[in-house]
């Protein structure tokens, strides 16, 4: 169990569950919208750790977002704890 | 068909950047048929659907909207019509015959708000399980919501006013509804048809060439009840759960596809005629109009598009 801390708040998250479906089952509000990599709403900054992502739209999430260490929630999974900043500008 | 030589919302192809979950999301979860694949597609169509498919899922590296096409009646009302798009000034090109699996030729346009439109009059004709002599009202061996057919898209783009006017000008569609701004300056939201439903094709204002959702027609009430039934028992993301909509009347439940395209069994909506009037909600009132219920928008309709 990892733990993942966003912003004030933080919740745990094994390596093979994804931080959205942990952070909604720990009732810690983070923004989405599809759950499924599509959308982008979910996009966060990982300021600290490791992570592994699965596949995802590369409009939700362009590949110079993901060299900036810019995730979606929704398909990332940790491999480390972690520290997450929830981005003010989160749609584009 | 409102005498545009337009019949109906054909097809539709998203983009999805997982193939084999689409796939199988499409196939299972809303049960539509697989009727062919090639390299880089796969082909389906709804049990109640004649023609050889209603949804492409085109494998790509994002999501969203390939393109949308309308049937028309023959090949004189294509030529009318191309004509037409090319003298309002729409950049046109020509799909040739078999580009796509049993497709004949298409033209292809790009409208005000970046979305591609086909129309098309050729396609492979497979008939349905039930057949079209003394038939039965529904198949045996459905699976998954089963709906009867692709119903319309919802799209996202910023110039509704222009892309009205084309649509109802030179396609010869009716808007059945419309938002505008408080002060009426503004248009918002377009609800456009071809036909007799309430809408096959709706537009939202917001960023270009995005796609807000794609509608499958179920029966009534009951079944998009079942159909959020079967979304969860498949722990698919539902975005709203079953309601009605104010505009178009019809009953809801959205959710998204394993790609993030967001999809929507609907059911039900008014039937509306050429001499209907155009109904109008103001910006005001747009939670009534989208949730008749909740009387409030939810944060990820407006954002989560593809
Ligand atoms: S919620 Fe849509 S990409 Fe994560
Ligand atoms: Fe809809």
């Amino acid at each position: 169990m990892f733990r993942i801390s966003i912003n004030d708040k933080s919740f745990s998250c094994s390596e093979d569950n994804n931080l959205l479906k942990a952070a909604r089952s720990q009732m810690v509000k983070v923004p989405y919208g599809c759950a499924s990599g599509g959308c982008g709403m979910c996009k966060v900054k990982v300021l600290h750790g490791d992570y592994r992502m699965d596949m995802y739209s590369k409009q939700a999430l362009t590949n110079q977002e993901r060299e900036n260490q810019q995730i979606l929630l929704c398909k990332t999974y940790p491999l480390s704890h972690l520290e997450i900043n929830l981005m003010k500008e989160r749609v584009k | 068909m409102n005498g545009n030589g337009i019949l109906r919302a054909g097809r539709l192809e998203l983009r999805v950047f997982d193939l084999e979950k689409s796939v199988d999301y499409y196939k299972n979860v809303i049960g539509l048929d697989v009727t062919a694949q090639d390299e880089n597609r796969v082909y389906f169509k709804a049990w109640d659907e004649f023609d050889h498919h209603s949804l492409i899922l085109q494998k790509s590296d994002s999501a969203g909207m390939d393109h949308m096409a309308f049937k028309v009646a023959d090949h004189a009302a294509l030529e009318l019509l191309e004509y037409k798009i090319e003298q309002f000034g729409c950049k046109l090109s020509r799909i040739s015959n078999r580009t796509r699996v049993a497709e004949g030729e298409a033209i292809r346009f790009q409208i005000p708000t970046g979305h591609y439109v086909e129309l098309y009059t050729d396609i492979e004709h497979l008939g349905i399980a039930t057949g079209s002599v003394n038939p039965d009202p529904w198949p045996d061996g459905l699976r998954g919501i089963a709906p009867h057919r692709l119903d319309h898209a919802l799209l996202v783009g910023d110039d509704v006013k222009t892309t009205t006017r084309f649509f109802t000008e030179i396609l010869g569609f009716k808007q059945s509804e419309k938002i505008l701004s408080v002060d009426g300056e503004q248009m918002i939201g377009s609800f456009l048809t071809t036909t007799n439903k309430a809408h096959d094709i709706a537009f939202i204002k917001g960023p270009d060439a995005k796609l807000h959702h794609v509608g499958f027609y179920v029966d009534n009430w009951y079944e998009v009840l079942k159909a959020a039934d079967i979304l969860s028992k498949n722990k698919v993301e539902v975005e709203i759960t079953p309601t009605r909509h104010g505009i178009t009347r019809g009953q809801t439940v959205y959710f998204f596809d394993p790609s993030g395209n967001r999809n929507e069994a609907f059911a039900s909506g008014y039937m509306t005629y050429a001499d209907f009037p155009t109904i109008t909600w103001t910006e005001d009132q747009i939670g009534a109009g989208i949730f008749y219920h909740r009387r409030e928008l939810v944060e990820s309709f407006n954002l989560a598009l593809t």
